[in-house]
């Protein structure tokens, strides 16, 4: 497995935050996300949810809009703990395949 | 636990070399942005040429780390399925042996698990909610373009949640099919007969459908993408404006999103909720919409009804969300998803009927259905009656030698009359067609597919001594001028007899 490394990029933030716009009315409110390119989680029940990074959280509230925090969430590796390390993921396949003949007999 | 994008290709490697009857690996002509070979699999058993395809794209988004795992544990099940000759079971889901085999001897499948592998590596090394590939963006210090907004349908206005900005997360990069991941896709559909396209994200428990860009209509053909400005950097789709698709398309999407939704709820009671792609939030540029929009814009490509899955629920995180620390279920909601659709794209006609007419004969039928039935609500109901039944009942077919061979006489049948539309049925192939019903109708215990046989049933029992043409117009619930004819003999000669009112025919 490849060690982790830092961000390169100067722009990446170094945490964002899971939000739902709340105001303006829903139309004003999904032209503000549209045009300041906000990134629009799914929301099965159409909430105006969002991941954003602080700086967006400022320009949102520059443009009027009322944002509510949910989370935080600093911008780091998937933990190595959700990773299969490259033995797991052989035993995995052969596991799963056991007893099925393979070309060459291997 | 979820697998790197080295382990996925290594286990597209190891699949092909094991079981070289069954996998086989291509790979895509073009390298990832940062230099990574990126594979595609190909499953398929049983011998011939070219088939219609499927094709299940992953990993386009690279925090949506669920999928491309679930993606190369299906291809493993399926096989699994196929040498064991054994069941499929998720939850409480069982596809027999035979639907399996069905599906792996009629279909060639193809797979990207990994569409994206820069971005995967970068959510495992760097940024958990990456989500866009490893573009490094000329002027921009911002990295990445969201590969979800890259393809050529409607590229690049900026409406919703598409922007022209690099360092959003929603980039839709400098122009259409900028990056080599998008047209490694493209390059798939270019070489592939797939009938049925699937690009797998999370989340939200969705299964989308076009049009992400507008909302849907079915009488204007003229509102049509092509004439839409592309590139404008703008929200520049008025608002008035609504796409145009076949109501035989906007039919077949929802039955099919319908079914795939019911495959998943029957695993574990999860509700995914089928809609189109606006309904989730205005976009451009999908991979699934340009799926499906490619034959409109040009027509002598191979229509592909293009969907979106978004698997697995709003967690209470978006880190759970996106990457739950257990996807096990979610992935068994995924993987009933994708069989559904693959079940969905088997054509028992063209099974049957190619080594009869080949792929040029059954033409005819194709327009019966798409030109013909397809014209009236009515029609439509007897396609969707069609496309309900036939697979359910085509492993039976295909399972009984005689079943077979009363099939294969009845297509031919019906292709002869196809070709001289002015010859009447003959009371012995419409007895031999109400015996094949009969049998199959003996055959089946489910009872909506009994009520839909016996529906079958009562319209063959009526085609006797009939032109095709009488009989498909009252498919389609219209009178046929043969039927008009014969009301007009049994009235009397009287009222036949009588002058035409001027400017009547």
């Amino acid at each position: 497995m490849p060690k982790p490394r830092q961000p390169e990029s100067n722009n990446r933030p170094s945490y964002r935050f899971a939000a739902i716009v709340t105001q303006p009315g829903r139309r004003e409110a999904m032209r503000v996300i549209s045009e300041l390119g906000l990134d629009r989680l799914p929301d099965r029940e159409g909430k105006l949810h969002l991941l954003i990074a602080p700086d967006d959280a400022r320009r949102l509230l520059e443009h009027g809009a009322r944002v509510e925090l949910l989370s935080v969430t600093p911008v780091a590796p998937l933990s190595p703990a959700l990773i299969l390390t490259d033995e797991a993921a052989g035993a995995d396949l052969e596991r799963r395949v056991k007893g099925v003949p393979r070309a060459g007999g291997a | 636990m979820y697998r790197t994008s080295a382990q996925i290709t290594s286990a597209i490697q190891i699949l092909s070399l094991w079981f070289p009857n069954f996998f086989s690996q291509r790979q895509l002509p073009e390298n990832s942005v940062q230099g990574q070979a990126i594979y595609a699999l190909l499953l398929r058993a049983g011998g011939g040429g070219e088939r219609r395809a499927v094709l299940i794209v992953g990993g386009t988004h690279a925090r949506e780390l669920m999928n491309p795992d679930a993606i190369v544990e299906l291809a493993i099940d399926l096989f699994l399925s196929y040498v064991n000759g054994t069941d499929i079971v998720y939850g409480n889901r069982r596809w027999n042996a035979d639907d399996i085999k069905l599906m792996l001897e009629s279909l060639d499948i193809w797979m990207i698990p990994c569409s994206n592998p820069d971005g995967r590596d970068e959510v495992m090394n760097v940024d958990s909610l990456w989500r866009k590939n490893m573009r490094v963006n000329a002027g921009s210090t911002c990295l990445g373009v969201d590969l979800n907004r890259n393809s050529d349908i409607v590229w690049g206005v900026a409406q919703g949640q598409t922007s022209c900005s690099p360092c959003t997360d929603i980039y839709c990069g400098p122009g259409a099919f900028s990056e080599p991941e998008t047209r490694n896709v493209k390059a798939l559909l270019d070489s592939a007969s797939v009938v049925s396209f699937v690009d797998v994200h999370s989340y939200s428990e969705l299964v989308l459908y076009p049009w992400g860009h507008a909302p849907t209509q079915s009488s204007d053909p003229s509102q049509v993408f092509t004439t839409l400005p592309t590139g404008t950097c703008t929200a520049s789709v008025p608002a008035s404006y609504k796409e145009y698709m076949p109501a035989i398309d906007v039919q077949r999407f929802q039955s099919v999103s319908s079914q795939i939704v019911a495959d998943i709820r029957a695993v574990r009671g999860r509700q995914y909720i089928p809609e189109t792609g606006l309904a989730l939030y205005p976009t451009t540029g999908t991979q699934s919409d340009y799926a499906y929009a490619r034959h409109i814009a040009d027509p002598k490509l191979y229509k592909t009804y293009g969907f979106t899955f978004e698997t697995g629920p709003l967690a209470d995180t978006t880190d759970d969300s996106f990457h739950p620390p257990d996807p096990t279920l979610i992935k068994l909601d995924a993987k009933a998803g994708m069989i559904s659709l693959l079940e969905q794209s088997v054509c028992a006609i063209e099974l049957i009927g190619l080594d009869l007419f080949g792929s040029g004969g059954l033409q005819a039928f194709r327009r019966i259905r798409d030109e013909v039935l397809a014209s009236t609500a009515a029609g439509r109901e007897w396609v969707a009656l069609f496309e309900r039944l036939q697979f359910r009942l085509l492993a039976r077919v295909i399972a009984s030698r005689q079943l077979t061979q009363q099939a294969k006489e009845i297509l031919r049948t019906v292709g002869g009359l196809l070709k001289d539309q002015g010859q009447e049925i003959t009371a012995q192939s419409a007895r031999h067609a109400e015996a094949f019903v009969r049998e199959l109708l003996a055959k089946t215990k489910d009872a909506a597919r009994r009520r839909d046989l016996a529906k079958v049933l009562k319209e063959v029992k009526r085609v006797a001594g009939r032109r095709v043409e009488a009989v498909v117009a009252a498919l389609m619930g219209r009178r046929s001028t043969e039927r008009r004819v014969e009301t007009d003999k049994k009235r009397g000669s009287k009222r036949s007899a009588r002058p035409r009112p001027k400017g009547r025919k």
